[in-house]
């Protein structure tokens, strides 16, 4: 990250951006951090102190040259959601304000790549999936390309589309996020994290009852003073049926057709087509013979109400 | 070439000519030997008072004070920037090169002053050629303090500067703002309750600077005698003692307010730090070691020409 912004200098080597060199160690070319008009976002909201929000959304701006201004400030304060904060102080904000506030000030400056060093990591679970929608939303909105770093299957799902596996240094792999998190899943303690955005929650019985894909969801975690929210269930918590169980304690029993089998460490991943929607569970070799699960088979799923987590109201 | 004042020519040896002639007003004292006029008798015998020649220490004082503090401030705020965020060799040098009047005795930096801007120093024909007059003026007594006090502003504003996240300035920069910028609108701004700490501890330090003042600029009445020099000059002439408390009191007061400012302003900057309560300490010792001299009054004539007299015999 320190690299590519111009904050530390590589020892060889070349960074082109846009076909425009940025450093290159053989023609002695290193283009100071302010040339480069690649914005970050850091860990830490990193905001200046003594200048308040508003002030601090348009340091960037400032500094950018009118030609090259892309994003308007009446429009990134109505998407971040600003506008009641701009003549506050920094330091009377909460940590997600910060943090939105951090990402309007790197927008503003017009960026050609915006850097993101684990933006979210200073922030507790449910601000962490509160920021993720201004974060897309922010930077398609205003064409701004990103690069977002993290340790979190879950976040870079959300965020981005391909995703280059660093490891000591290097680059070990380039592939997709939902192909990552599949091939992660036998190795990790939580398996594969299916994401469901949830809506037109009604209650029943004390759980909330969500619709999904013609049916109906039962969740103990929901919450009822919102009516949509995104859930995450992970892919240990489905146990699959051969036949239709008669009875069972867990109150969400789906029928769904296999649409794919992958191989994960040591266990079987089963994509299930429910509707139009894609379920991932996960299983040993051993099961997938006893209960002949293959390709267009139809089986039954059964999950409990209080297997989902709920990550943020969307 | 340099020369060293020999013994017998160095300015500061004021005591003898003192004691022979009391400190007064101008218009007795250009009869020397004349012994103390009336009115300095009667005020005598009143308490805490204060002539109009303590006056003039008074706010030469202050203008000496306030001037070093302001011409440091460039100069210390591009040091401690220096000494924070630069890198490059000879650091450690320029280190303690700011940092050697802490630990000099004032005097010993008064000569080096002398060694270099005297009319035989190193910068003196340049100086002549260029018709300036420093040693013996206000000039050579603000310089005295300046070059006394200025490892405090440093030390002051380093602390304050050390104190701003490195990722504020990496941020600004990221953001567009080239250096300069930086420094003008992150690292300025968020170094000015140090700024004013320092200033404030600086002025209080200039306020109680003798030695170094003494040497480069003598203790001429009305030009550079600052309350310090005052005081000396009552306490070395006999009976001048009520006149030296009230000019320690004055002393003491304005300290205090300037300390106080700097209290103030060093919370802002910093709770509880150590170097906080390290320069604090610095400054009160040095105020121990300079003021509360008891002192009487010397006469004018005698005091400004054997000033006159070393600086002619040094040059």
């Amino acid at each position: 990250m320190n690299l590519l912004a111009g904050l530390a200098r590589p020892d060889a080597g070349e960074i082109v951006l846009d076909g425009e060199t940025l450093f290159s160690s053989a023609q002695g070319i290193d283009l100071p951090p302010e040339k480069r008009r690649i914005a970050m976002v850091f860990q830490q909201h990193c905001l200046f102190p003594h200048l308040n929000v508003q002030n601090n959304l348009l340091y960037g701006e400032k500094r950018c040259p009118a030609r090259q201004r892309r994003v308007d400030f009446a429009t990134l304060v109505a998407v971040l959601k600003l506008d009641a904060l701009l003549a506050r102080g920094v330091e009377h904000l909460s940590g997600g304000e910060k943090q939105r506030v951090a990402l309007g000030r790197a927008l503003m400056a017009s960026p050609r790549l915006l850097l993101m060093d684990e933006p979210l990591s200073a922030l507790d679970d449910a601000l962490r999936f509160q920021i993720i929608p201004y974060l897309k939303c922010a930077s398609q909105q205003f064409g701004i390309p990103y690069l977002f770093i993290s340790h979190s299957l879950v976040e870079m799902r959300l965020m981005t589309d391909t995703v280059l596996v660093l490891e000591k240094g290097g680059q070990v792999e380039q592939t997709s996020s939902e192909q990552l998190a599949r091939s992660r899943m036998g190795h990790s303690p939580v398996g594969y994290i299916n994401l469901l955005e949830l809506g037109e929650m009604r209650e029943r019985d004390g759980l909330c009852a969500y619709r999904w894909q013609g049916g109906e969801l039962l969740l103990s975690s929901g919450n009822r003073d919102t009516a949509r929210g995104l859930f995450e269930l992970s892919s240990k918590d489905i146990i699959l049926f051969k036949r239709h169980p008669e009875a069972i304690s867990a109150r969400n029993l789906l029928e769904c057709q296999v649409a794919g089998l992958f191989k994960s460490g040591a266990k079987v991943g089963v994509e299930l087509r429910c509707g139009e929607g894609t379920l991932v569970s996960e299983v040993v070799p051993e099961a997938v013979r006893d209960l002949g699960i293959a390709r267009g088979s139809l089986i039954h799923a059964a999950c409990k109400a209080s297997a989902f987590r709920r990550l943020a109201a969307a | 070439m340099l020369v060293a004042p020999t013994s017998g020519q160095r300015p500061f040896v004021l005591r003898p000519a003192i004691r022979v002639a009391g400190r007064a007003p101008v218009s007795s004292a250009l009869i020397p030997g004349a012994g103390l006029p009336t009115d300095v008798k009667k005020r005598r015998k009143q308490m805490l008072t204060l002539s109009p020649a303590d006056y003039d220490a008074v706010r030469l004082s202050c203008l000496v004070a306030l001037s070093a503090t302001l011409l440091s401030l460039p100069l210390g705020f591009a040091a401690a920037y220096l000494l924070t965020f630069a890198k490059f060799r000879g650091k450690l040098i320029l280190e303690v090169v700011v940092n050697l009047p802490l630990t000099l005795p004032p005097v010993v930096v008064g000569y080096f002053l002398l060694l270099i801007i005297g009319k035989r120093g190193v910068l003196g024909p340049l100086l002549e050629k260029a018709g300036i007059q420093i040693i013996f003026t206000t000039k050579a007594a603000i310089l005295a303090s300046a070059v006394v006090g200025f490892p405090l502003l440093v030390r002051s504003l380093r602390v304050a500067m050390q104190g701003i996240d490195p990722q504020l300035i990496n941020a600004s920069r990221t953001l567009g703002a080239r250096w300069y910028d930086t420094l003008g609108t992150i690292i300025l701004p968020l170094s000015a309750p140090g700024l004013a700490a320092g200033s404030s501890l600086m002025f209080a330090r200039s306020l109680g600077e003798f030695g170094a003042t003494v040497i480069v600029a003598g203790s001429i009445p009305g030009v550079t005698q600052t309350i310090p020099l005052a005081i000396y000059d009552y306490a070395s002439s006999p009976g001048g003692e009520t006149m030296a408390l009230s000019l320690c009191l004055v002393s003491v007061v304005i300290s205090m307010l300037a300390l106080l400012g700097h209290e103030v302003m060093a919370r802002k900057t910093f709770k509880g730090g150590v170097a906080w309560s390290w320069s604090w300490r610095r400054a009160r010792g040095t105020r121990v070691s300079t003021s509360p001299s008891i002192s009487t009054s010397g006469e004018i004539v005698s005091a400004s020409s054997v000033c006159r007299e070393a600086a002619s015999q040094h040059s």
